[in-house]
């Protein structure tokens, strides 16, 4: 799980960020080429449930990132709060990305049992089963990658990405991101899909301006 | 063929030879049958040991597979692969193999690195990691793959853990295997009966039969589909391989196989009792053959025997009263040989009819011929008692005429009448008197008898064994005597003039003979010396001898004549110490027809 090594370490070009400067953005479009997983529909145990369509549109969302973070980036870490819902025996959203600190509520709004866990070294947790309507929240302290699975249902699945620096962006669900606020300076940025990095590209922050790097995920 | 030549064995042998025959033909066609259905029969176990073999391990298989789909499906085996994290994987894994029992369990990432085996070596795990069914189950897609194991075929089952369903996540693979080692083998062989042998690459790797028996069936596994045979353990087997994995699984032929194995020794055994009893069945059906065929052939060759003994009898006495007795209320005797004897018995019987009336021309023949020796014996005294009367009626007649004609007259009486006499003796019917009778004494009284005319004298030797026999004393000198007398006469005017009556005690039977020195009898003339009115003698009248005779066999007894012209001639009278109860009438008959 090298994936945010880097993410707390200061590169040498980072540290030369004025606090002068006004803050420029990264904007662009993750296109995955990825082809469409090669297992079929696969008969499973929830079948004999309700058939729940994960929204295809979920498995798109990518996430951009700054694989090192411009100093003073984690003076902005503070207890934030972030929502992964249960609906129709999905996770919403798929792919969640929060900072460091941040307490994550899994709402049943389902109208059966859900029991959420993660076994990733991260941030291992078991929340156990609880009925529709109940909340259960964990909070996330270290940067890293935490899949998150239903113990009941086996279909379920999601992604909370947990970064130390706020400098990332979900795509929407035509493959854009847009990174705000970032200093002027020159970074790696990294995008990701489903457990799946690109390369790291160089991108030049401007001041002011708006840096364009478009990803090709295979 | 002397064994072929009398009808017993003829119907013996038939029957035998009939009764094997077909017993043979019986045992090859069953036999042939048996074996054709059994050798059948085996195909058919051994087709169908194939089908359960394959429903077996597909059923295991199948089994396995949805298995595999349940634990590839755990959320905690998904998270917990997901980690890529080999000791977590590891302590899930441990779990699930546990409550599956699966020999083998794998799982690796989707990159087909192996995460966690149980039940594997590592350089097991490398090769089951190395399988395109591993590469396979990363595309999505279930696979069967068979390694081959130390001990066994290792069944591996494939299937892809996935998350997520309408394009689900392929997290890593799970592979499960159960080893078809020998106690699969050993559970096929109690489903099927039949003995079993994986092997894999032209080695057999386990098998119900012992682990030296292996070498020998490697060979097969390369073989395709056919069945061959192969000797193991002393027996001969049926051995069918089957391709364990259908397809293009190895171009060469060195996939994995199963051997199906059965045993043609025991399938044939019960073939071998069939041949026992079949053959029991036919040695008793050969004596039963033989004791019928031979009491069959008895019933005519009884009937036969009984024919041919009386047949022999009478040839040999000449006594046509002999019949042929069958027991009438045998109803088993041959027909055949009943109406032979039957048959046999009418001709005798106008056989003896025929001799009967025989007998009776001769007679009337013989008194032919008696008339004319009579009309000549009577004339003759006649003339000479008419020329003397003539004599008496001439005129002058002398006292001296007188006493020589009477003499004349009174000589040719007497001849007349000793002439009556011997035919009457010859035609009456003789009456025997029995009595006990000193035969020593007998003899010589009638040696002196026959002595009374001058002439030479009788040499007399008598056996002083010789006793007593009964017979009629009167009839017996009567025979001696006329015998006697004939050797006298034969002797007259001879060089050497000897007549000699012997006595001899022989066996069951007194022998006395009369022997001379005579004339003898011509040898054209010797058959007919016991015929009636047959004589050689001037004024015999030919009955002496065949009245002697008639009395001799009146007597039981038998009378010979043996002679050489010139030298002599020999009488020779054998009579039976106890004399049968003669019977008198029958005996004369035939004496007279001879």
């Amino acid at each position: 799980m090298a994936l945010l090594a880097g993410v707390t370490g200061f590169t040498p070009a980072a540290a030369l960020v004025a606090s002068a400067a006004r803050n420029g953005a990264i904007a662009g479009r993750v296109e995955l080429r990825r082809p469409p997983s090669a297992a079929g529909r696969r008969p499973g145990v929830s079948d004999l449930g309700t058939p729940a369509m994960q929204p295809i549109a979920e498995r798109q969302m990518s996430v951009v990132y700054l694989e090192s973070a411009p100093r003073g980036a984690f003076e902005q870490t503070e207890s934030d709060r972030a929502v992964m819902d249960q609906r129709n025996e999905t996770f919403v959203p798929h792919v969640l990305a929060v900072t460091t600190g941040t307490t994550v509520d899994f709402p049943n709004s389902d109208r059966i049992y859900h029991n959420v866990f993660s076994l990733s070294k991260t941030r291992p947790f078991d929340l156990g089963r609880y009925p529709v309507g109940r909340s259960k929240s964990v909070r996330l302290d270290r940067p890293g990658i935490v899949r998150v699975f239903c113990d009941i249902h086996s279909h379920m699945s999601a992604f909370i990405l947990v970064f130390g620096h706020p400098f990332f962006s979900v795509t929407d669900a035509a493959g854009r991101y847009r990174i705000d606020n970032v200093p002027p300076g020159t970074y790696t940025l990294v995008a990701w899909n489903e457990g799946v990095t690109s390369e790291s590209r160089q991108v030049s922050v401007p001041d002011g301006g708006t840096a364009e790097v478009d990803f090709s995920l295979k | 063929m002397t064994l072929l030549s009398s009808l017993r064995s003829r119907i013996f042998l038939a029957s035998a030879l009939l009764t094997v025959l077909s017993i043979g033909v019986a045992i090859y066609l069953v036999s042939a049958r048996v074996r054709s259905e059994a050798e059948n029969s085996l195909q058919r176990e051994i087709t169908t040991t194939g089908t359960l073999v394959d429903q077996f391990r597909t059923s295991r298989t199948q089994s396995f597979t949805q298995m595999a789909r349940l634990i590839a499906d755990a959320p905690k085996l998904k998270a917990a692969v997901d980690t890529n994290d080999p000791p977590t994987v590891q302590d899930t894994a441990d779990d699930y193999q546990a409550q599956l029992g699966s020999s083998v369990l794998l799982i690796t990432n989707r990159a087909g690195v192996v995460l966690a085996t149980v039940g594997a070596s590592t350089r097991t795990a490398t090769v089951v990691a190395a399988q395109p069914a591993v590469k396979s189950a990363i595309g999505g897609h279930e696979a069967v793959s068979l390694l081959p194991q130390p001990d066994g075929i290792l069944h591996l089952v494939t299937v892809p853990m996935s998350v997520g369903l309408a394009q689900p996540d392929i997290l890593g693979t799970l592979s499960v295997g159960f080893l078809l080692d020998d106690a699969f083998a050993s559970q096929l062989k109690q489903l099927t009966g039949s003995d079993i042998a994986f092997g894999m690459d032209g080695q057999v790797l386990s098998s119900t039969l012992p682990r030296e028996e292996r070498q020998a069936l490697s060979g097969l596994l390369r073989q395709e589909g056919a069945v061959t045979n192969i000797a193991l353990r002393g027996e001969e087997f049926a051995v069918r391989p089957m391709r364990l994995l259908q397809g293009d699984a190895l171009p060469d032929g060195g996939g994995p196989v199963a051997l199906i194995l059965r045993s043609r020794t025991e399938q044939l055994r019960f073939l071998n009792e069939i041949h026992t009893e079949l053959g029991v069945t036919a040695v008793v059906a050969v004596l039963l053959a033989t004791l019928l065929s031979f009491a069959v052939a008895r019933t005519i060759t009884r009937p036969l025997a009984a024919i041919t003994g009386v047949m022999r009898d009478v040839a040999a006495t000449g006594d046509l009263t002999r019949k042929i007795v069958l027991r009438s209320n045998d109803r088993w005797d041959d027909e055949d040989a009943q109406l032979l004897a039957a048959t046999f018995n009418t001709l005798t019987d106008s056989v003896s009819r025929a001799q009967r009336e025989m007998a009776q021309r001769e007679r009337l023949s013989s008194l032919g011929r008696l008339s004319t020796v009579i009309a000549h014996e009577v004339r003759n005294p006649l003339m000479i008692i008419k020329a003397a009367l003539h004599t008496l009626r001439k005129p002058a007649v002398t006292p001296d005429d007188v006493r020589e004609v009477a003499s004349d007259i009174d000589g040719e009486v007497i001849r007349l009448n000793r002439l009556v006499n011997d035919v009457l003796d010859f035609a009456r019917p003789i009456a025997f008197e029995l009595a006990d009778t000193d035969i020593t004494a007998l003899c010589r009284e009638s040696a002196t008898a026959a002595q009374a005319t001058p002439g030479v004298a009788v040499t007399v030797e008598l056996d002083p064994a010789v006793g007593s026999i009964v017979t009629d004393a009167e009839r017996l000198r009567a025979a001696l005597v006329n015998v006697i007398v004939n050797a006298r006469h034969a002797v007259e005017g001879q060089d050497t003039q000897r007549v000699t009556l012997t006595t001899r005690r022989e066996n069951d039977a007194v022998m006395i003979t009369i022997a001379d020195t005579g004339v003898g009898i011509e040898r054209a003339n010797l058959p007919r010396v016991f015929d009636p009115y047959f004589t050689t003698k001037r004024g015999g009248t030919g009955l002496g001898l065949p009245l002697t005779k008639t009395i001799v066999d009146g007597l039981g007894g038998t009378i010979a004549a043996a002679s050489e012209p010139g030298r002599g001639t020999e009488i020779r009278i054998s009579l039976p110490l106890r004399s049968a109860q003669p019977l008198a009438d029958s005996s004369k008959d035939r004496s007279l027809a001879r």
